[in-house]
């Protein structure tokens, strides 16, 4: 029969063991493969043929798992690549490389600059919808401040009106504001990002109404399908030129 | 010996305080739900508040803030704000063992986002579904984090056993 104190401990072991199991399951094992056989291996002469084969049956299968993550990352590449985006419109692939680890403030920041043709107040959308809008351009990166940040504004189309309104981050979410009482918007009607013109309109949506709130004259709108923009490792960046 | 133990504890916590930012690191973010600064925090103040530990802690948290925009000073300040009121008002009133700290935790968790709450309520008129629908993930993955860390690096060690100056 196992102690309170044993039990405790058996407990604590168990955990700290999965989570390590975890953790290097998923990282380290991929990355050190490799370079373990390459340059830890045990080495010696004796049966040398037999370990030199099995050095190189570890080195084709270490190759395999890289060729498998570039598969993997080449197939993410591509779905963000069939997203369809209007005809109209040039889009700049880029990759979140940092995000702010900041709950109610985010913003990140990708692997292009002004190098690339990337400019302040440009959009960034991924193949499941609006990620946020680029703030400061440097050379060879940006940041993107994503659309529940207080600082991401920008025009919105709601209905099959078109009716303009301004969709603003309020560190949780995002909501449509400046539309005046006397348009008629209904629940499930579709938001999508406006230019100044219509000739530009460029039809991507960023979701649909989830709520309807009115006060002094104007409404405020919740949306639904909002993405979570920390989860994404691709974006496109749209320049509407 | 003790300075090979030093160097490999500032490696872990320098990669530790690093890693997080990079998306997808598989290391304490959890899809973004973890707020590291959060956990960080949270784990300088139960393992005890020293001067060099409160440095720590500040230096940490102006880290992140330089990888956030403006609005991030108001997390900071609340952040700063939550953890005095923790040390001053509550953590005191618990014995330390790994239920009460587990209460802690929760308690200093939900005090953050109360304030967070009042705060974004008063300047952006948030609402209380709209603020709970995205703290909800955010507050399970923190606790739950903070958890663990905690039982790894408080309650996991080697039996303390006094050396015997005596043949018994």
């Amino acid at each position: 029969m196992l102690s309170k104190r044993n039990i405790k401990k058996f407990f604590i072991i168990t955990i700290v063991s999965i989570v390590v199991f975890v953790f290097f399951s998923l990282n380290f094992n991929f990355y050190l493969s490799s370079l373990l056989v390459s340059k830890l291996s045990y080495n010696t002469d004796y049966l040398s043929n037999n370990s030199i084969l099995k050095e190189k049956v570890s080195m084709l299968e270490a190759k395999i798992k890289i060729s498998e993550s570039l598969i993997q990352e080449n197939a993410e590449l591509r779905k963000s690549q069939d997203y369809k985006i209007p005809e109209n419109l040039r889009s700049i692939s880029s990759e979140l490389v940092i995000v702010s680890p900041f709950s109610f403030t985010s913003s990140g920041i990708i692997n292009k600059g002004s190098k690339d043709g990337i400019r302040k107040g440009q959009l960034g959308i991924s193949k499941n919808g609006l990620v946020g809008k680029i703030s400061e351009v440097k050379k060879d990166t940006s940041e993107i401040i994503f659309a529940y940040n207080p600082n991401f504004t920008i025009m919105v189309f709601v209905g099959p009106k078109k009716i303009p309104g301004i969709l603003q981050g309020n560190g949780v979410s995002s909501r449509i504001k400046y539309i005046t009482t006397q348009e008629k918007i209904s629940l499930g009607d579709d938001v999508f990002i406006a230019t100044n013109t219509s000739k530009e309109y460029p039809g991507i949506k960023v979701g649909e109404i989830s709520d309807i709130k009115g006060d002094q004259g104007f409404f405020d709108l919740g949306l639904k399908n909002l993405i979570d923009p920390r989860n994404i490792k691709f974006l496109m960046i749209v320049v509407n030129d | 010996m003790i300075k090979g133990h030093l160097v490999l504890l500032f490696l872990f916590g320098f990669f530790m305080l690093v890693l997080p930012i990079y998306p997808g690191s598989s290391t304490i973010d959890f899809g973004g739900h973890v707020d590291p600064s959060l956990v960080y925090l949270f784990l300088f103040l139960i393992t005890g508040t020293t001067r060099p530990k409160i440095l720590m802690a500040i230096g940490m948290l102006v880290f992140y803030l330089i990888l956030s925009d403006s609005f991030a000073y108001i997390e900071l300040v609340s952040k700063l704000l939550v953890s005095y009121f923790f040390i001053r008002y509550v953590q005191g009133f618990f014995w330390s063992n790994l239920k009460n700290d587990f209460l802690l935790s929760v308690i200093f968790l939900v005090l953050f986002y109360l304030l967070n709450f009042l705060i974004y309520w008063i300047s952006f008129d948030v609402g209380i579904l709209e603020f709970f629908s995205f703290i909800a993930l955010p507050l399970v993955y923190n606790i739950f984090v903070s958890t663990i860390l905690l039982i790894i690096i408080k309650y996991t060690s080697w039996p303390k056993v006094n050396d015997l100056t005596y043949q018994s």
